[in-house]
């Protein structure tokens, strides 16, 4: 028995050697990181307070959350950071799921048309902002092909909309890519069911398919929100250090700002933590709504299973 | 099989610690190594740069390490570095309104001892009549002196320094008013000395307002905060009395007047032409209207010198003639952090960068002049005195002598960044009193400034 443990041991340790870099990895890089970053946020550290530090328990949350002269646009950034999550996560989902469905309809061209919309995915961030930039700028080609005159990127009713169809235009290769293989994925037998039910195109695509994609839906219902509550590398790309057109201040621009500019670190963890709290929430309530199937899909699961079993039978 | 595998992965082990360890432990700069931190320049000037810094060495036996970072990035990475418990930075450019949030977290070494007012030798940098080296503030432009001085100690020494001037398009200017030659439009534009010859000239424009924006706004943000200096120092005004503590005080009504300026600047000037940039420089056929002044400083002269149109600048006028012309003031300074190890060896380097070649070669990376008066020279940009680029310079040039210093207070970084361009927006966008904005941009100050 001692032998057989013993060897055990051996044999795990062997494996726990080959993961032990991605621990290391995981507690100096991140998991340390986090958790002192979370110290920090009970702290005044900054660069005032650089080495006579002190602890100031829940200080930094309750000004944060109450100094509305200090930290302006703290709500409304949070707000500007939802309606971001909201243009963006529905269309980038519906899109990828149309297109998706499109080029699984054995359409010709199909591997051309998966490497055009991958094309942005490959393309470096910066390289795709800058593009954008030019086109949208007042003499670009846009303007230019409407004869209008916007500065898309400067104005507040039309800033934030460009930024999300910037994040929906880079996205959309990567997401039709996953979707499309979930799609492939989903058993053909259900299809048949449902055409024996006598079901279209559309009625198919909205009983099958849908259901049949649900998993890749919420992971990207996951990941968009993950995604778009961190949203404001662009921004920063954009318009630098503080030059910034209110609308498109977001969270995680604010939290820069508080970070690098005013060099702040202790409001800035806070402002992390809070952003954590927020997306911990979202998820918990996204996990337990996922896991609440709905009826109509478990009865096409089991008709479909049905005429499987039949077939089956008759080829016996 | 199974031991030489728990071998090769522990050796593996082991180096990742090792490597890790010395990748994570070293130092400050290796002796007798200083490390100089500076904005990144162009290949050409980096090995000028390196060659510079190569005849110190030969010069002094002191290696310097130099460390280029990007300009939008510099302030970010200059902040973190300050956070680490490595000593490697010894000078660093600091742009001036961050030297007081720096002094003020006691983060910069004080100059004091190296200081010194030299009448007699009122032109050299170094005053060769006290014993010892000393950097004679004399020699150097008054306000860019000023920003290196928090709370009565200096902290830094002045590099490089620029300032807003209006800057405008010769050929909008005669095709808005009218006009058959360029020597017309130029002589129409230079005679505006102060606000009412502005207007008097905006009421010349056909199409003030639809065709034509009177200037192309002030940006927003810091850039926003910044500009806001130059109508408020028109007006007679400042941005801050250290004596009773008040920002924008406005007991002769000069900041109100400023405002009111603002105001009408941006009425004049409809967002959808002020936003162009190409509105101002012409260069490509926008569809977007015309900008006739663009306020701006030296740095865009670079970008101005473009073959398409010619362009003039002519220095911010004065509220009245009486107050004259008066403008803001940018630039770097050279500092030395608290923590550095080699003090001795970074004064060094800063007297060097200081001298006249140096600051020569810093003109060209920075399109701004020198600090040290004495070497501040046009024929950095262009020999061609004829030239509008000359010309350019020189009204900058001599717009730097009435250019009016930033509040050195610490957090009045956030001021300028947040508290004046929030509510000075609103309030030429007529979504705030201009009461309502004075007052929440006080209260905004009281948060911050220290």
């Amino acid at each position: 028995m001692k032998a057989q443990t013993k060897q055990k041991l051996k044999r795990n340790a062997v494996g726990y050697a080959f993961i032990l870099p991605l621990i290391l990895y995981f507690i100096v890089f991140q998991l340390a990181p986090m958790l002192i970053a979370l110290f920090i946020s009970f702290t005044n550290y900054s660069l005032e307070h650089l080495n006579d530090y002190s602890f100031v328990g829940f200080d930094n949350y309750i000004e944060l959350f109450t100094n509305s002269v200090k930290y302006p646009m703290f709500w409304s950034s949070l707000k500007t950071t939802f309606f971001y999550i909201l243009l963006t996560v529905p269309a980038n989902i519906i899109l990828a799921l149309v297109i998706s469905a499109l080029l699984n309809s054995k359409i010709k061209g199909e591997k051309f048309f998966k490497t055009i919309f991958y094309i942005p995915s490959v393309t470096v961030g910066v390289a795709i902002m800058v593009m954008w930039q030019q086109m949208l700028a007042p003499d670009g080609l846009i303007n230019q092909l409407f004869s209008s005159n916007v500065d898309f990127l400067n104005n507040e009713s039309t800033a934030l909309s460009v930024f999300a169809l910037m994040s929906i235009w880079g996205g959309l290769g990567y997401n039709v890519l996953i979707m499309l293989s979930a799609m492939k994925n989903i058993d053909p037998s259900l299809y048949e069911a449902a055409e024996i039910d006598g079901a279209g195109p559309l009625q198919k695509f909205l009983y099958v398919t849908v259901p049949g994609v649900m998993p890749t839906v919420f992971f990207f219902l996951i990941t968009g929100l993950i995604g778009g509550f961190q949203v404001g590398e662009q921004m920063l790309i954009v318009y630098g250090d503080t030059t910034m057109v209110n609308s498109v201040y977001t969270y995680v621009y604010g939290l820069y700002y508080t970070m690098r500019r005013e060099c702040n670190y202790a409001m800035a963890s806070a402002m992390s933590y809070f952003l954590f709290v927020i997306i911990l929430i979202i998820t918990l309530i996204q996990f337990r709504v996922q896991n609440g199937r709905p009826k109509w899909i478990t009865k096409l699961i089991d008709k479909a299973k049905r005429v499987k079993g039949e077939e089956n039978v008759e080829t016996v | 099989m199974k031991k030489s595998l728990l071998k090769i992965g522990a050796t593996l082990m082991l180096g990742c610690c090792i490597a890790g360890a010395a990748a994570g432990c070293g130092g400050g700069s290796g002796s007798g190594e200083i490390t100089f931190y500076h904005y990144a320049v162009t290949n050409a000037l980096n090995t000028r740069l390196e060659q510079k810094l190569s005849e110190f060495t030969e010069s002094t036996g002191i290696k310097v390490k130099h460390v280029p970072v990007s300009k939008d990035n510099y302030n970010a990475t200059i902040s973190t570095k300050f956070t680490s418990s490595k000593k490697d930075m010894d000078v660093l450019y600091l742009d001036q309104p961050l030297l007081a949030q720096y002094a003020n977290s006691n983060l910069l070494y004080k100059l004091d001892d190296y200081v010194t007012a030299s009448a007699e030798e009122s032109e050299t940098v170094e005053d060769t009549n006290t014993a010892g080296f000393k950097f004679n503030k004399n020699a150097f432009n008054e306000s860019a002196w000023a920003t290196t001085v928090y709370k009565n100690s200096v902290y830094g020494i002045p590099l490089t320094i620029n300032t807003s001037v209006l800057f405008y398009n010769v050929t909008t200017i005669k095709e808005a008013c009218g006009l058959s030659t360029d020597a017309e439009a130029v002589e129409k534009v230079e005679a505006i000395k102060t606000w009412d010859d502005l207007k008097a000239f905006a009421a010349t424009v056909n199409g003030l307002g639809s065709k034509y924006a009177l200037f192309g706004g002030m940006g927003s943000g810091g850039y926003m905060g910044w500009y806001s200096q130059c109508f408020i120092g028109a007006a007679g005004g400042k941005l801050y009395d250290d004596a009773s503590k008040t920002v924008l005080p406005n007991d002769d009504g000069s900041v109100t007047r400023a405002f009111e300026m603002m105001k009408y600047m941006f009425e004049k000037s409809p967002e959808t032409l002020y936003n162009s940039t190409t509105g101002f420089t012409g260069t490509t056929s926008s569809p977007a209207g015309k900008v006739l002044f663009s306020l701006s400083h030296s740095s865009d002269i670079k970008d101005l010198d473009v073959a398409y149109t010619t362009f003039g600048a002519i220095p911010f006028p004065g509220e009245t003639a009486e107050i004259g012309s008066v403008s803001n003031l940018g630039g770097e300074n050279l500092v030395i952090p608290q923590k550095s190890v080699n003090k001795d060896s970074a004064l060094k380097l800063i007297k060097y960068l200081v001298s006249e070649d140096c600051m020569s070669f810093f003109q060209s990376c920075t399109n701004n002049f020198a600090a040290v008066e004495k070497y501040a020279s046009i024929d950095t940009f262009t020999t061609d005195a004829a030239s509008p680029t000359y010309k350019m310079y020189s009204v900058v040039k001599t717009q730097l002598s009435s250019a009016q210093v930033r509040p050195v207070v610490a957090g009045w970084m956030q001021v300028n960044d947040n508290g004046i361009p929030t509510h000075l927006k609103a309030y030429v966008e007529g979504t705030k009193s201009f009461d309502d904005a004075i007052g929440a941009i006080r209260k905004y100050a009281a948060q911050y400034l220290k």
